[in-house]
């Protein structure tokens, strides 16, 4: 009993970090309507960002958000306002343009390799920093301390997003954008610069998720990868453009990761997780907190 | 977004346009792929199939280096002398860790630039279908570090293989168990068994499920898990609930970090923890964990503290060029430059067949190559290097920070240091 | 055609001039399309001939095998418009099904081929059924955990039932029975010749679904769905139809790749990567005509493979870097895809070489 307790506190601590990773992407698809492939790759980059921050300044790794969230919003904000606006504008009458896909693709690729290229391929992770590898003992229950400040940051930062979105104008603007994009320019709201700030709103949000990250991973060119595909599964499970969706997506995943292997082995929970994306896309397609938008 | 239309005028666009995309597409491919032809025949040409991409970047780039650093050598010293001084060339193909890719750099390098021997390609997923497709041409290829029984299993005349076969690994891991438990007098029943579940670690843990049946251990736990996992407590607290008393493992790079972290985070109780090479040998692994790593036995090919000249010099060497030190795998790789240079020395001549009757023939017991831990490179009748063997290292401090330190067989072991068992 | 002064009177009004010339040019257009085509048939038909180094041949059979694929993709990324990530799930299906019944039972793998198109039917109807009805980013994702959900169970089943699958360790075809029956061949002529005949099936499958009610219907729904299902016609049903045909071509391709390089590993078949490659080379050669996917296979390909090889050992991960920008590079200038730009620049050479042989006869 004790064992499950301990599994599940960890799977919802360490879902809630992955609820923060994928809470970028889902913004981004919420708002623009369109998948960004290269969103592990952000996070990756967002990784390196906050490692050399924390390394070069001896800094606690929190702090490092006072740079690394400036820095990702405006890497985001002119990745789609050079990259991606171009095709928005040319398929202006089409809902998705798919080829939005193939370029964030594209960009995974660059970035990644580039990545590979000038930082080379080994593993990095901070040394003996204060957060790392402190755990907190209750009896027979162990709690990791990273992993909990991330947990916390990550509900933090999706109170603050709804709130920004609920209650400020350019939040609201930016919904508006997001359910007809015409209409919203027709009340005088520039549809461009609202994408912008929105990929770079969800850029800056992967860069908080990865400072909770760095304290505890590794930090390597190819880290996007493995948050790339979570990412989605997530956003999906708890419903594109949903923010508590998306945190609690990521902690249903993080639970069946954590009290999975308790019943069967590792590898297989990696099966159960896809078979339960899947069974969501059949039964309820728009997730669990999902708005149903005309399919 | 659809635009194909159904009208006759469409029909002949369809045509016209696959005519002219067809001969576009070929042209292009004809102008562009008319490489390089024949290979000079001054220098002997050695294609290199390894990972510069990919997961396994870091190790196929220490690969390289030390081919480089071999191939250097042995040119400044006059080349391959039975052939009027032939230099040697390399060219290096990027498997990107994929069999695939593997096998069209083969046929590439085979055929296209006309290779005389071919080495490879670390993982041993494209080295399998790598060295078929060598077979298939007659060209020798030498596989430095690919530890899967199968590939000299294959019945192949070509294939070459140095390092030990991951059947001798888990024999002598259990080996050194016995002989830690006699020497402490601290017997052990209880293993666990936590590997990555690609081909590599699913190997290794077969064999060991074997070994413990023979030796009477009780196997407590038996985990496979993704070498991509993001978060291994779980892994971890199966370990830690299954009272084992030994743990062995088989890991990549970035889980070996993870998982050391994180069985010191939940303050996992063991006697020992023997790691299998690969992620816990890559040199970056102490660096990246610190004291987690302490009291850790590894087994591996090669230690840099190894009693046989030349080693830590070459180590030196190697270690002022590009950072670290060598690794087992890459002592491999230099190790196979020399057996090549030496085969070649033989053969004196460029055929395909002499270079691999040469090579089945080789018997090389000194030179710059051989600071490898045993004493000949001699390959038996399936390919295989029968003197290797591996070397237990156990990674402690002992007033230089962290190192490894050659604990097993005793004979190798460091003047000085008393392993320290069980892990206190 | 024109005449000289003497037949002067017939050709003074304007409009019967043009007229004549108009279809004059056409008829010489029409002559010289079918004397290129001709010439590529030819060319095609006898390249083996040409070119000696297997390499070559070696790399020509993957670009018309990528070709193949990605026309089949096309059937239901191109036709019905929604964008399938995970397509080389299917290409496993007809690999393992081959592989497995060949190396187990002895059936020989063109038997084994057309089993595994029609086990992939059954798993494209599994994914297809309920998220067709879905447009857009929602089957991409549910196809790509497909996928990665299929390969991660194979990866880690040894045996499904009596079937060995053995795992992440893959199957191994040892090649022992040469021949025709067993679709085994030591070199490398007899796999080109059949790769082309598939495309060229396939090709031709594709122009006639575009001709056809199916076409139709796929066409509609893609660009007006509600008016379409307002007209009575079941888009759904059209869609289904599609994929269950895509499926089943793409399955025969994950045998012609078993059988090819001998040897079939799940990360190798089932991969995310060649789902990728397959969707952007339909992508960026223009999806939904015929031609493009052939378009973007014949140009793409060649670009990763030179990037990889030129590149891929001086600086690690440059070539990947190369392809990421090419992708992103011709997206944003011709997001329909580059078969646009070649048809116009294809019609105006013919135009001018029409042009020229009147002119020519002019004199």
């Amino acid at each position: 009993m004790i064992y499950l307790i301990e599994d599940t506190i960890n799977g919802i601590l360490m879902g809630s970090i992955y609820g923060l990773t994928a809470l970028g992407l889902t913004i981004i698809f919420g708002v623009l309507k369109v998948v960004n492939f290269a969103h592990g790759t952000l996070l990756m980059v967002s990784m390196y960002a906050a490692y050399w921050t924390v390394t070069l300044s001896g800094f606690h790794p929190y702090l490092a958000l006072i740079i690394v969230v400036p820095v990702m919003y405006v890497f985001g904000y002119y990745l789609q306002d050079i990259v991606i606006k171009p095709i928005f504008k040319a398929e202006k009458n089409v809902r998705e343009p798919s080829t939005v896909i193939i370029v964030t693709t594209g960009v995974w690729y660059v970035l990644d390799n580039l990545t590979l290229m000038i930082f080379g391929p080994q593993y990095r992770s901070l040394p003996d920093n204060s957060l790392q590898g402190k755990m907190i003992e209750l009896g027979d229950i162990f709690i990791s301390v990273p992993k909990l400040w991330g947990a916390v940051t990550a509900v933090a930062t999706a109170y603050a997003v709804y709130y920004f979105f609920q209650k400020t104008r350019t939040g609201r603007a930016i919904r508006a954008c997001s359910l007809d994009r015409d209409a919203a320019s027709l009340s005088g709201i520039n549809q461009y610069k609202i994408y912008n700030m929105a990929f770079g709103l969800g850029t800056a949000v992967t860069g908080i998720a990865a400072v909770t990250l760095v304290p505890f991973y590794n930090t390597f060119p190819s880290v996007g990868v493995l948050f790339d595909i979570k990412g989605f599964i997530i956003v999906v499970l708890g419903g594109l453009g949903s923010i508590p969706g998306a945190i609690i997506g990521g902690i249903i995943v993080g639970v069946i990761e954590s009290v999975g292997p308790q019943f069967m082995t590792a590898t297989w929970t990696e099966a159960i997780v896809y078979g339960l994306f899947l069974l969501v896309l059949f039964v309820k397609p728009s997730g669990l907190f999902g708005v149903k938008y005309d399919w | 977004m659809h635009y194909f239309n159904i009208h006759k005028e469409e029909e002949m666009k369809f045509n016209r346009f696959w005519t002219v995309t067809a001969a576009a597409g070929l042209l292009i491919s004809g102008l562009i792929f008319t490489g390089p032809a024949t290979a000079g025949e001054t220098t002997i040409k050695i294609g290199n199939i390894i990972p510069l991409s990919g997961p396994s970047a870091s190790v196929g780039q220490q690969g390289k280096n030390a081919r480089e650093m071999a191939v250097e050598e042995i040119n400044a010293a006059g080349g391959i002398k039975s052939l009027g001084g032939a230099k040697l060339e390399m060219l290096y193909a990027d498997s990107e860790s994929k069999p695939e890719k593997g096998v069209s750099e083969a046929e590439r390098l085979i055929n296209t630039e006309k290779v005389n021997v071919l080495t490879g390609c670390w993982n041993s997923a494209v080295t399998y279908p790598t060295t078929a497709v060598a077979e298939r041409y007659g060209v020798p290829f030498i596989v430095p570090v690919s530890v899967s029984d199968k590939i000299t299993e294959q019945g192949f005349k070509n294939v070459f293989r140095i390092a030990a076969k991951d059947s001798w690994w888990t024999r002598d891991q259990f080996a050194f168990l016995k002989d830690m438990q006699a020497e402490y007098n601290t017997p052990v029943k209880k293993l666990a068994f936590v590997y990555e579940n690609g081909d590599w670690g699913k190997g290794m843990a077969g064999q060991w499920k074997k070994l413990a049946a023979e030796n009477g251990y009780e196997v407590v736990l038996d985990e496979p898990y993704p070498s991509t996992a993001t978060d291994l407590s779980p892994v971890v607290q199966k370990i830690r609930r299954s009272r084992a008393e030994v743990l062995l493992l088989v890991s990549n790079a970035a889980d070996a970090i993870l998982l050391t972290n994180t069985l010191a985070e939940y303050k996992v109780r063991l006697k020992a923890i023997v790691a299998t090479g690969g992620g816990h040998a890559d040199p970056f692994f102490i660096k990246a964990v610190g004291k987690n790593a302490q009291y850790l036995f590894d087994i591996v090919e090669w230690e840099t503290d190894i009693n046989k000249p030349g080693a830590k010099e070459t180590n030196e060497k190697y270690n002022a060029r590009y950072g670290y030190n060598l690794t087992g795998e890459a002592v491999d790789a230099y190790v196979s430059m020399y057996v090549i240079k030496d085969a070649l020395e033989r053969a004196a001549s460029f055929d395909k067949e002499a270079i691999r009757k040469a090579l089945a023939e080789t018997n090389l017991t000194s030179g710059p190559g051989m600071i490898v831990g045993y004493d000949a490179v001699q390959f038996d009748s399936s390919g295989q290097n029968s003197h290797a063997s591996p070397v237990i290292v156990q990674i402690n401090d002992v007033g230089n920070g962290l190192e490894r330190i050659t604990v097993w067989p005793k004979s190798a072991r460091r003047a000085g240091y008393t392993p320290v068992f069980p892990k206190p | 055609m024109t005449g000289t002064g003497e037949n002067s009177a017939l050709y003074e009004t304007d409009a019967a001039f043009l007229d004549r010339s108009a279809l004059a040019r056409q008829v010489v257009k029409d002559t010289i399309n079918k004397v290129l085509l001709g010439a590529v048939v030819i060319l095609v038909l006898a390249l083996p001939a040409l070119i000696s180094s297997p390499t070559w041949l070696h790399i020509i059979v993957l670009i018309f095998f990528y070709a193949y694929l990605t026309t089949s993709w096309n059937m239901v990324g191109g036709f019905a418009g929604v964008l399938p990530l995970g397509h080389a799930v299917f290409l496993g299906i007809g690999a393992y099904t081959s592989t497995v019944l060949s190396l187990q039972y002895g059936i020989s793998p063109w038997l084994g081929m057309f089993i595994g198109g029609l086990l992939a039917v059954a798993a494209g109807m599994v994914i297809g059924l309920p998220t067709l009805k879905m447009r857009g980013a929602y089957f991409a994702l549910a196809t790509i955990a497909f996928a990665e959900g299929l390969r991660v169970m194979v990866e880690n089943i040894e045996y499904l039932g009596p079937f060995k699958l053995n795992g992440p360790r893959g199957l191994q075809i040892p090649p022992l029975n040469i021949g025709w029956a067993n679709f085994m061949f030591s070199s490398k002529v007899p796999y080109y010749y059949i790769i082309l005949g598939l495309l060229l099936i396939i090709l031709l499958l594709t122009w006639a679904v575009s001709r056809s009610k199916l076409g139709y219907y796929l066409t509609a729904g893609g660009e007006e769905p509600e008016a379409a299902q307002a007209l009575g016609v079941n888009v759904s049903r059209a869609k289904v139809i599609a994929m269950a045909l895509s499926c089943f071509f793409t399955a025969l391709a994950g045998t012609f790749y078993a059988q090819f390089s001998l040897f079939i590993h799940p990360k190798s078949t089932i991969s995310l990567d060649i789902s990728f490659e397959i969707a952007f080379i339909a992508l960026i050669g223009g999806r939904g005509s015929i031609a493009g996917p052939v378009l973007g296979a014949l140009l793409l390909r060649p670009v990763s493979d030179l990037s990889r090889i030129y590149f891929g050992d001086i600086l690690p991960g440059m070539h990947l870097v190369i392809y990421g920008v090419v992708l992103i590079l011709v997206m944003i200038y011709q997001p329909r895809g580059l078969q646009e730009p070649l048809t116009r620049i294809y019609d105006r050479v013919v135009n001018r070489m029409a042009d020229g042989f009147i002119k020519g006869g002019d004199k």
